[in-house]
Order: C-alpha cells, then structure tokens, then sequence
C-alpha cells in the first residue's frame, strides 16, 4: 500500500536542476491503515505551509517543501546538525486508493495526508438470492 | 554532477551507481533525522552565536509546544519532552514507521554562561528556537585608558 516509488536516473538530474536550493531531503514517513483510511504522516519541520505541494501524477504522489530557515539576526551559526534544502519524496498510489480524495494537513512541521479506498476497492456483501 | 550530454532516456549505469551511492550516505550519515527519539540525540540542532547571547534551534516536528520542557543551567540547555506516535491506534495496520517517538531528553553544552531570566523560546513549523542571554555581570566591559 502506498510503496515508495523507485527512482532510477531522475534523482541525479533534478539534483542537478535544483542545486540553488540546496540538498534534497527524503522525509521521515509513517504509513499506516485503518478501515477504508490510509494516512502518511511526514515530517517536515521548518517547511511554511503554504509552500507545501502535494500533487498527484500517474498514480504517483509527490510531497515537496522548501525548509525555511533564516539565520537568527546578528549570529552566526558555529554548529550546525541539519541543514536548509528541501524535503521530496514520491509515493506510488494502489490501485484501491481514490486519487480524487485526498486530505492534506500541515501542523507544527507535520504533513498529514489521508487517503481514502475507492469504493470499487470496498468489501461488498454479495446477497445470494434464493431461485 | 557529470551527465556527459546524455539525454535522461538513456541508461546510464554510473548515475545508478551514484545514487545507490547517495543513498548508502545518507543511511550512514542519518543526517541528524534518526529514527528513535529516546537516543540522547533528538532533536537535531543547530547552534548560533551572537555577541552576548547564543541561540539553539532545534527540528522537532510534531512537538507541541506544551509537551515541550527547557531547563537552562550555567552553560547547559535541556531540551526534553514527549513526542506522540502518528496513531494511538492498535487496530491499524502499519505499513511503514520511521518517525521517531516517546520520550526524549537532550543535553546540550553552551559556550556561554547564561541567565536563566533571559531566556525566549519560539516554536514554529516544527523548529524551536532558543534565545539565551549571559548573565550582565559577564558581559564583556571595555575598559578605558586613562591618560596618565
């Protein structure tokens, strides 16, 4: 359910595209399932909301955000653990998951993304009738 | 990165090979975005020094501000608290799980001396900032030269 899609040469050339905004980052994403509802929970610390696109291409989804990180006024960084850049990662969409119905959240530098079954993909109860 | 005027259609074996190679590093390196949270090492921070103060930054997504505890003592910052799993859930079924989560406590060694009283945290988007002042007796004085 929701693999991740597995990327061959691209990666290398769209590194080479977006150099300017610095390295690329896979975000840390949990993926779990619940009746009909699937949520991707992504972090995505110092990502502005507005800023976050998720889209959705031949059963594949992209998550993308640019890190805003602004140099605190008057310092000047002596140690440094993480770094500005921008966060992406793809994900390819079953077959079951309704592409048209997908929810996205974004709080305290969490994306949160639900997907919901289509109903074709629905357990149904098939009622035998008596002949 | 070397493309050598290749069109991105054609195969190309080194650009494989790069990218498992980028791949294996960042595994390595984690880059600061581990997976446990308990480790001594979450959250990763940046530090920043000013001329009478240094500011922390730290990348806690999913951190609310009230499951937030910051102890500042002489030239050490504590930055502890409780970090919730993404379902509290046991009947969902987890396909994947590489967020960190549960308690963690981190200590950090300023390179300053600082004020209790002069400390200012904000949280924004998932990152913390703490913005520490030193102690007014500490501050460096400029001390004149009389004329003698």
């Amino acid at each position: 359910m929701a693999n991740e899609v597995q990327k061959t040469g691209g990666e290398v050339a769209r590194n080479e595209e977006t150099r300017d905004m610095g390295p690329t980052f896979r975000p840390a994403t949990d993926i779990f399932e619940k009746d009909d509802v699937v949520t991707l929970t992504i972090d995505m610390p110092g990502v502005v909301p507005d800023s976050v696109d998720v889209s959705v291409e031949n059963r594949s989804l992209t998550v993308r955000g640019t890190i805003e990180a602004p140099v605190p006024e008057g310092y000047r960084r002596i140690y440094a653990e993480y770094a500005p850049g921008t966060f992406e990662r793809a994900f390819s969409l079953p077959d079951t998951i309704d592409a048209d119905k997908i929810d996205a959240t974004h709080r305290d530098g969490v994306l949160t993304l639900t997907l919901k079954k289509s109903e074709a993909a629905k357990p149904k109860q098939i009622k035998v009738k008596a002949a | 990165m070397l493309n050598y005027g290749l069109s991105q259609a054609q195969w190309d074996p080194f650009a494989e090979l790069r990218q498992l190679q980028s791949q294996m590093n960042r595994m390595f390196e984690g880059g600061g975005r581990s997976q446990r949270a308990g480790d001594g090492n979450w959250p990763p921070v940046n530090m920043w020094l000013g001329d009478d103060s240094v500011v922390v930054t730290a990348e806690m997504p999913g951190v609310g501000k009230d499951d937030i505890d910051l102890t500042v003592r002489e030239n050490t910052l504590i930055i502890s608290g409780k970090r919730n799993p993404s379902t509290d859930d046991d009947d969902a079924a987890w396909h994947r799980r590489e967020r960190p989560s549960g308690e963690f406590s981190r200590s950090i060694r300023l390179p300053l001396r600082v004020d209790p009283d002069k400390v200012e945290a904000r949280a924004k988007n998932g990152v913390l900032e703490i913005e520490m002042g030193r102690p007014d007796a500490e501050r460096p004085r400029k001390i004149k030269v009389k004329a003698s």
